[in-house]
């Protein structure tokens, strides 16, 4: 008896490419969502696979917006740490950048400005709360992630 | 204990255990549909297996033979890939091409045990990977197109730091 022999039945000719959907959405199924999402961006194959899979697609939303929430969390997170520049209070009145160190603190470290300071120098001296700066470079406000 | 025939694509010829054949959902279906007579000398031809697979195949399904067959609940439980037993280990410790050819042969056959150890052999093997070592380790093309290279990483992009 003669079978028609299939491409696929030769040694050593089978890649990814052969495997039908259904087995590559098994295969998926067990990774783990950091995996997944990795998986997800190797070929346009496995993108499409990931997509019309259920599972899948909801295993790589779930673990898209835990991700954004981290972030979002850490960005809008008032006691975290940020870099800033702050004058150093002998060299205030120095007129170019040097004095501005960088220096990390808590987003809600507020500077006491000192009364006795001219308005003019009172957003060279405040933190980042500073109104006159925060309205300027509030970046995380409108941030897209 | 009755015995079956089973040919492969290459023509040669297996005899096994009914009992054993049946791990096969495939050919337990059709046992179950058209019968079996013992007289009957009649071969299975299985043209999409070629004879060094199901020999694999056969001798995954005689050394799980007492496995339980997999109840519906499996399906929706939560996969883990870290369950292989040490024999399935040492079973599946071939090159890539055979390990994709026993994966498209259980798939064929419908063994759901063999299946899912296959899929999570490949599975650990992409763990941990970026998405560049994963093309590398399967010589996948990348064929992205460029507006599609800049949808996916945009929507992605957060998740290489965690």
């Amino acid at each position: 008896m003669n079978y028609q022999v299939l491409p696929f039945t030769s040694v050593g000719q089978v890649s990814f490419r052969l495997l039908p959907p259904e087995v590559i959405s098994t295969i998926f199924r067990c990774l783990d969502p950091d995996s997944l999402i990795n998986a997800f961006q190797t070929c346009t194959r496995w993108t499409e696979i990931c997509r019309r899979d259920s599972v899948l697609r909801m295993g790589i939303r779930q673990r898209i917006l835990q991700i954004r929430e981290q972030k979002r969390k850490v960005l809008l997170d008032p006691s975290a740490e940020v870099v800033v520049e702050r004058a150093e209070p002998t060299t205030m009145f120095q007129r170019n950048n040097k004095h501005l160190k960088k220096v990390s603190v808590a987003r809600n470290f507020v500077t006491e400005v000192p009364k006795w300071l001219p308005k003019i120098y009172k957003h060279r001296t405040a933190g980042p709360i500073c109104r006159k700066r925060d309205a300027r470079n509030a970046p995380y406000k409108n941030l897209r992630l | 204990m009755p015995q079956l025939k089973l040919q492969s694509s290459d023509g040669e010829i297996f005899e096994v255990d009914v009992e054993i054949a049946k791990c096969s959902f495939t050919i337990k279906t059709m046992l179950e549909e058209l019968g079996i007579d013992e007289e009957d000398d009649e071969v299975v031809p299985l043209p999409n297996v070629n004879s060094a697979i199901l020999e694999k195949v056969i001798e995954w399904a005689t050394y799980h033979k007492d496995d339980p067959p997999p109840t519906e609940d499996d399906q929706y439980k939560e996969k883990r890939s870290d369950d292989i037993c040490e024999w399935d280990v040492d079973f599946l410790k071939v090159d890539q091409g055979t390990l994709f050819e026993i994966m498209l042969a259980a798939n064929y056959l419908d063994v759901k045990g063999l299946l899912d150890t296959t899929c999570k052999t490949v599975a650990n093997m992409i763990k941990g990977k970026s998405a560049d070592e994963i093309r590398k380790t399967f010589n996948i093309k990348d064929n992205f197109t460029v507006s599609e290279e800049e949808n996916v990483p945009k929507e992605n992009g957060s998740c290489e730091e965690k």
